[in-house]
């Protein structure tokens, strides 16, 4: 090639570089202006999301403010009920011990059952809000299975006969006594269950079944299964999925026609599976369903003599020196009602000042110390019990509280404060004398090693 | 037509035929561009076709074998310089039905006044394939070399039938036929 030809290539090849260099320029300035748009409009969205967001946080915050002051209203309401209920509650048990004559028999036990059902309700409430609030705590006492679903049984009994149904159960009498777990959530289940048996069968009936399952769960644990089946209008595969949900009935109709607040088996199940148990359905529609509650307990071996009696009223109280601290008159009745007969040596008190009086005056064996009351708290009369700074008391006085719930910080409270114990409003009778009787053997034994 | 085609064309032709022969194509012949061209600039497709012409009469090649020479020649190109166009065919038939589905549509995102050809292709049995070519710049030689070229890279012996469906050149059927 001639050097004019070189030279003509180098030109084109120059020329053809700076052609590219000016596409170059032109790119980035394009690229350049592109993103300085998209920078705009992605602030613009930030701050579009920003803005979304707080809106979507105060939203929030006031529902949640809503809910909690529901909660709470709901939950001030219930406790207020439970007062004039507990009353109810405990006077119709003891009636229903005197054996009346018919009617007057029939008319107590529907009284008794109907309170039973409104005292459930409120429960239901209570309980619902709690396990919203993560504030569920079981209890852990001894009792007997056994009795305890058979006494729901008999409970409901009159209600299933009413309306011409079969009302069976099936029961082992070998089952471990006494077992440790929580009697009156079992009750709750129960009483959730069978209530629905009855509700949503017309003919036939309903058998209850109870038994221990072998070979499950580890040393010292012993699970009991339990089986409500009716001969009722069974429940549609599609609705199986839905009938433990919130407020779910299997539909609005049966709300109509069978009545319920629907938050029964929500709760049961939360409250078996929460103590690691579990509860199931199956069911045909136009045959029948059954509900298999399968839940452990402890064992430990017989604690006392008197926690395995059945019969409550055989338990030796006489001589004991007792002291009843509760504000309400109506309550401390009640108290004097049940325990009467007994021997007890009963003293009263209002509230914790005046309990710290009735103190100084007498020798006292165990107190009975209300939570809630006005001039001094439960709580604060203990602490001036156990700091000893009462003349006369001593110290290591026996001190069972009386206590509307049972929230983990009320546990806390109390057992910190200094008492030994607890009994939960509504009281039963079983367990208050299971209670008296199980530190009526502390002090004796105490007692016997003094001497 | 996008400037690739004219530096890679005139590389061929520098190769195969010497510097003096670029020289000539453009001196001799009245192109807008001054034949300056850079692969990333554009210009018109009619210089193309000028210098395809006066190269063939000046070497003598038939006008159809030089497109297909330059087709084999491009194709290497693309090769080298686009791997990735080439990542996810296994065969040579799934990379040629990518052509329209795939390759071209990322090249318009890039260079959205691109003036491509289309090539509609559908699978007429396993081992043939039709290729519709429809283009305005009509130079189906130039797409003839580079689906042979595609077969030797995928070492499958094509067997190419290409049928012109209009007189333009515009719109070229090609029948492939695949022997192992």
């Amino acid at each position: 090639m001639s050097e004019d030809a070189y030279k003509k290539a180098f030109e084109r090849e120059r020329n053809a570089r700076k052609e590219a260099e000016r596409i170059t320029e032109l790119k980035s300035r394009e690229l350049f202006e592109l993103n300085s748009a998209l920078k705009l409009l992605n602030d613009e969205l930030e701050l579009r999301i920003k803005e979304r967001t707080s809106e979507l946080e105060t939203a929030r915050n006031r529902a949640e403010a809503n809910t909690k002051a529901k909660s709470e209203f709901l939950s001030m309401m219930s406790h207020e009920m439970r007062s004039p209920l507990n009353v109810i509650v405990g006077l119709t048990e003891l009636l229903d011990q005197r054996e009346l004559e018919e009617p007057e028999g029939g008319y107590v036990r529907n009284v008794r059952f109907s309170a039973l059902q409104l005292l459930n309700l409120i429960n239901d409430i209570l309980d619902l809000s709690a396990i919203e609030a993560g504030k569920i705590v079981f209890e852990s006492t001894p009792f007997d299975v056994t009795y305890a679903v058979d006494q729901v049984f008999k409970a409901l009994e009159q209600r299933a006969i009413d309306k011409g149904l079969t009302w069976a159960k099936s029961v082992p009498d070998n089952l471990p006594v006494p077992l440790q777990g929580d009697a009156s959530k079992l009750n709750q289940v129960l009483i959730n269950l069978l209530d629905n048996a009855i509700k949503f069968t017309r003919d036939g009936g309903v058998e209850l079944s109870l038994d221990q399952l072998q070979n499950r769960g580890n040393e010292g644990e012993v699970w009991i299964a339990v089986e409500v089946t009716d001969s009722g209008k069974g429940i549609s595969e599609e609705n199986m999925d839905r009938i433990f949900g919130k407020f779910e009935q299997e539909n609005t109709s049966t709300r109509r026609v069978h009545g319920g607040s629907g938050l029964g088996l929500a709760i049961s199940k939360q409250l078996i599976e929460l103590q690691g148990g579990s509860i199931s359905c199956s069911s045909e529609v136009g045959k029948g369903t059954t509900f298999r509650v399968e839940l452990p307990f402890r064992y430990e071996g017989r604690v006392s003599e008197d926690v395995g009696a059945r019969d409550w009223s055989q338990v030796n109280l006489v001589g004991l020196r007792l002291l009843v601290v509760e504000d309400l008159e109506v309550n401390r009745m009640l108290l004097r009602q049940m325990l009467r007969n007994k021997g007890i040596v009963m003293f009263e008190a209002e509230n914790g000042k005046e309990s710290l009086e009735v103190l100084k005056e007498h020798d006292v064996d165990l107190i009975l110390m209300d939570l809630h009351m006005p001039e001094m708290d439960g709580i604060e009369a203990t602490q001036r019990i156990r700091e000893g700074r009462v003349r006369r008391v001593n110290a290591e006085i026996p001190i069972v509280c009386l206590t509307a719930d049972v929230f983990k910080e009320t546990k806390e409270a109390i057992f910190s404060a200094g008492m030994n114990d607890f009994v939960t409003k509504p009281l039963e009778m079983r367990r208050l004398y299971q209670v008296l009787s199980h530190w009526r053997k502390q002090i004796d034994a105490r007692n016997a090693a003094l001497s | 037509m996008k400037g690739v085609v004219f530096t890679e064309f005139l590389e061929m032709v520098e190769q195969k035929f010497g510097m003096d022969m670029v020289n000539d194509l453009i001196e001799q012949n009245e192109l807008s561009s001054g034949g300056v061209y850079s692969a990333v600039g554009t210009y018109h497709h009619s210089e193309m076709v000028t210098l395809v012409v006066d190269l063939s009469k000046r070497s003598g090649v038939e006008l159809p074998d030089l497109l297909k020479a330059f087709g084999g020649y491009l194709f290497n190109t693309f090769k080298s310089g686009y791997p990735e166009m080439f990542a996810s065919a296994t065969n040579g038939f799934e990379f040629l039905q990518s052509v329209d589905q795939e390759i071209h549509v990322e090249v318009l995102k890039l260079y959205p006044d691109a003036e491509l050809p289309s090539f509609k292709t559908t699978l007429l049995e396993d081992d043939v394939l039709q290729m519709d070519y429809r283009s305005d710049r009509a130079m189906g030689a130039l797409a003839y070399g580079l689906i042979e070229a595609c077969g030797n890279h995928f070492s499958e012996g094509y067997e190419i039938d290409d049928q012109p469906q209009t007189e333009d050149g515009k719109y070229v059927r090609f029948v492939i036929t695949r022997n192992g």
